[in-house]
């Protein structure tokens, strides 16, 4: 199956920092990545590298054949993103957002108003098409964003936590899209830390931990290799310091609450 | 004493002077702070805060970079504080010399206040007032404990410490000059005491007006009506002088001045006047009450306006400045978007136009930035005309003077387009990273183009058309080379200005970007200049400047097309990205410093 992202020995540092430390990872058309890992593993620094975004690494990086040094706009092009806690222009209404987008990228304005229109109605959000952006809901927003990153119907979709704030039908409504969008041949790059979804809709799965890949496969073959029973206790085996009990303990004892004591 | 390493991780790095400064007289503060119903604890810890972000400057777009603060020590002094201090040590040259012709000593005083009391007022209102009611900190503060009226007198002792500053450049000529004419230790005591009061009290009278406004209008409103009043105050403050002056002449002002002299508590300048004169000795009838003004008007003012402010501070800085859009229309349609369609060249300048002109309407920065001035402006255009329209005599000077408030008006055009870099929602501009946008050239055409069609042109119709309407057509022959004038004034210096995309970058409020300083001199002399060449041509015929001006309209095309060839400053980089050929400049080292320090790892 033909590769649409290729990463060889990734690396990328701040300084004296090292964030990425030798990745290696490859994910095929049509197929939905899922890349999980702590917080400050690397996920949205390799996003970023991906999306074109930073240019300054080591290692052989190719998303749908570019390479993101030189050829960042050609991979913008093709590319969908949905930033994790993205800053919007919150005194634009939904559909001048949804116009610079779509412009941004080349669409025509029926194009762009077509599809749109079909977004925000299956998102309930038809009719704040006039609203100002800073008067949404963090939901609202998100469905926004959502719909931002697929009006050119992108090769590749990059999403960091696009369940974020959205209602438990708008969250069922993006899952079915994402399964339905890689039969239909796209790919989709997946970051988050809600572990059931990820297991639930993704091909393969990518964890991360310190910069470095700690485990990648099918969750099957993770399951083989770790001998946990799900993705969650393969996750915690792989990258936890462990003791959560006892570190829960500590939090409760730094205010004064004796273990197991009352609520006062 | 040695720390632990754990006490070094809560370590911060020094405030310096003028924060610990501002700290220490917090702390002497205390009683009077919580007798107003302020919590001194609070108020320390926001003003603390709201100067160190003053201080360690804007975090960049991070699109990767370590996570930190800036590097190396907070600076509180940057180019633009520098640049505006030297200003008004420059401005306090005019009170000052007066002194040289030994003017009454509460006259001369006086001066003293009024300049410091204009000048100030009008950055109070232009840029320290926004402070007042800044709301970029209020997501943080709004769930906390903390009261309106602490919020608030946090935000005037913020205020306080830039006019200190102020109050110290100020003061330095008036001092210097005054002890040639006057009493040495007198000048050397009063002189800085009245300007500080003066400074004081009028930041108490706009405080107090800020909290009126908030009582009467209500937190939904306050925003909306504080923005109305810069307006109107800045308006005041630019073309009032010209509108008054004629106005007053004739007038029986003076006479109820000598008749009354009661009156002269109303005229603040003057309580400082009484003032000097009780200190050097030669007090008169009602100097006492005017002294007692001076010195007790500032404090009265400034608490008064903490009480007013009341509980409701906090809602009303989080009101919003703009009405919320109309319902109904779905896919925005203006006649001016059709022009931006017809004018753009490609997809992103289309894209560029709409955005910048849809953000211009409703970017508080941006407002407040920007429509103040624009109409100050405007009515000095039109204030030009009103010694012709009072005066019969003065009617002939009209023709030669009308074309210079036309002329004028070009200045707004360089300078909107400085100013509209900045916006409250900068860090928003990480979507031109993320899209597949060709060169942030093509960005900076679109909303150049929209910012001149939508803002700078309607002034300048409205000007032109309101001269034809008070001076009919005889104004013609003056006010078409005016117009070519001002559109060749405004255009040609464009492609030599090097911009960021409108609205991604974040307001400083004590910094100015001086790269383009050069530019704006050179056109301020120009306009001038070419206000003076048009009286010139007048004086030796009545047509000839029409005659020019039609030779002139010829090079308005390759004006117009300078616009292909703007130098856009990327962003992210501080880099500045020109038109193919273009020649190079080296960058200087204040461009390197102007770059953004780049923070955190989230987008």
């Amino acid at each position: 199956m033909e590769e649409l992202v290729r990463v060889s020995g990734l690396r990328k540092r701040y300084g004296e920092t090292v964030v990425l430390d030798g990745i290696d990872l490859s994910v095929p058309r049509g197929t939905i990545l899922g890349y999980i890992g702590p917080n400050g593993a690397g996920k949205t620094t390799t996003v970023r590298i991906l999306c074109g975004l930073l240019g300054d690494f080591e290692g052989e990086v190719r998303v749908a054949g570019f390479d993101p040094r030189t050829q960042a706009l050609e991979i913008k092009r093709r590319i969908g993103y949905v930033p994790e806690n993205a800053v919007l222009y919150e005194s634009l209404t939904v559909a001048e957002f949804l116009l610079l987008v779509g412009r941004l990228h080349g669409l025509p304005d029926e194009t762009i108003r077509a599809r749109g229109e079909a977004f925000l109605q299956a998102f309930e959000l038809a009719g704040h098409l006039p609203a100002r952006i800073a008067t949404l809901s963090k939901g609202m927003r998100q469905k926004v964003l959502v719909t931002s990153a697929l009006l050119h119907d992108p090769q590749l979709l990059f999403v960091d936590e696009p369940l974020s704030g959205l209602d438990v039908s708008s969250a069922i409504l993006i899952k079915e899209f994402l399964r339905g969008f890689a039969s239909a041949g796209r790919t989709v790059f997946y970051c988050s830390h809600v572990m059931d979804v990820v297991e639930r809709i993704c091909d393969r799965i990518v964890i991360l931990d310190g910069g470095r890949i700690a485990a990648q496969g099918t969750l099957e073959e993770l399951e083989r290799q770790v001998h946990e029973g799900s993705l969650e206790s393969i996750f915690a085996r792989l990258t936890s310091a462990g003791n959560e009990a006892e570190r829960a303990r500590a939090l409760l004892a730094a205010l004064g609450h004796a273990p197991g004591a009352a609520a006062t | 004493m040695t720390r632990t390493p754990a006490e070094r991780r809560w370590e911060t790095r020094g405030d310096g002077l003028i924060v610990g400064a501002a700290l220490a007289a917090a702390g002497r503060l205390t009683h009077p702070l919580a007798a107003l119903g302020v919590d001194p604890p609070a108020f320390r810890e926001i003003l603390r805060t709201r100067l160190r972000l003053d201080m360690r400057g804007i975090p960049g777009l991070s699109l990767g970079a370590p996570s930190g603060g800036a590097a190396g020590r907070d600076s509180f002094f940057s180019m633009g504080l520098a640049l505006l201090l030297s200003v008004q040590w420059l401005a306090g040259f005019a009170p000052g010399i007066l002194a040289v012709f030994r003017p009454p000593p509460e006259i001369w005083m006086a001066a003293v206040s009024a300049t410091t009391m204009g000048l100030l007022g009008l950055q109070l209102v232009l840029t320290y007032g926004a402070l007042l009611v800044d709301p970029t900190d209020i997501g943080v503060l709004a769930s906390r404990p903390v009261s309106g009226r602490t919020l608030f007198a946090a935000r005037l002792a913020h205020v306080c410490v830039y006019l200190l500053l102020s109050c110290a450049c100020l003061s330095c000529f008036p001092m210097f000059l005054g002890c040639l004419a006057y009493p040495f230790w007198a000048v050397l005591l009063v002189v800085p005491a009245c300007v500080l009061l003066s400074a004081l009290l009028t930041l108490g009278l706009v405080a107090l007006f800020y909290a009126l406004a908030l009582r009467l209008a209500g937190p939904a409103r306050f925003q909306r009506v504080v923005f109305a009043v810069q307006i109107a105050v800045t308006v005041v403050l630019m073309g009032g002088l010209q509108v008054a002056l004629p106005l007053l002449r004739g007038s029986h002002l003076g006479e109820l001045y000598t008749e009354r002299p009661a009156l002269r508590l109303l005229v603040p300048p003057l309580h400082f006047g009484g003032l000097f004169r009780l200190v050097l000795g030669e007090a008169g009838p009602g100097d006492g009450r005017l002294a007692a003004a001076a010195l007790l008007g500032p404090l009265l003012a400034l608490a008064a306006s903490v009480l007013v402010a009341g509980r409701h501070f906090v809602a009303g800085v989080a009101g919003a400045l703009v009405p919320k859009a109309a319902r109904g229309v779905r896919w925005p349609a203006s006649r001016l978007s059709a022009w931006g369609a017809r004018l753009a060249r490609s997809r992103e300048e289309h894209a560029a136009f709409d955005f910048a002109l849809a953000i211009s309407r409703r970017d508080r920065v941006f407002l407040r930035q920007v429509v103040p001035g624009l109409m100050g402006t405007g009515l000095v255009g039109l204030s030009l005309l009103l010694p012709g329209r009072l005066d019969k005599n003065a009617a002939g000077a009209l023709s030669f003077i009308l074309p210079l408030g036309i002329y004028f008006l070009a200045i707004n055009a360089p300078m909107l387009l400085e100013t509209a870099r900045y916006s409250e929602h900068w860090s928003a501009r990480w979507l031109f990273a993320a899209l597949p946008v060709s060169s942030p050239r093509a960005l900076l055409r679109g909303g150049t183009l929209a910012l001149l069609l939508g803002w700078v042109a309607p002034v300048v119709v409205a000007v032109s058309a309101l001269i034809m309407l008070l001076s009919g057509w005889a104004a013609l022959p003056d006010l078409l080379p005016a117009l070519v004038g001002c559109a060749l004034l405004a255009l040609l210096p464009l492609p030599a200005l090097e911009l960021r995309v409108p609205f991604t970058d974040a307001p400083r409020p004590n910094d100015y970007d001086m790269r383009n300083i050069g530019v704006f001199l050179l056109l301020s002399g120009l306009v001038i200049a070419t206000g003076g060449a048009h009286a010139l041509l007048r004086w030796l015929n009545p047509w000839a400047p029409l005659a020019v001006a039609a030779l002139a309209a010829l090079l308005l095309p390759r004006a117009v097309r300078g616009l292909d060839r703007l130098t856009a400053v990327d962003a992210d980089s501080g880099r500045a990205v020109r038109p193919p050929g273009a020649s190079r400049r080296a960058p200087s080292a204040r461009r390197a410093v102007q770059q953004p320090p780049r923070h955190g790892d989230e987008a």
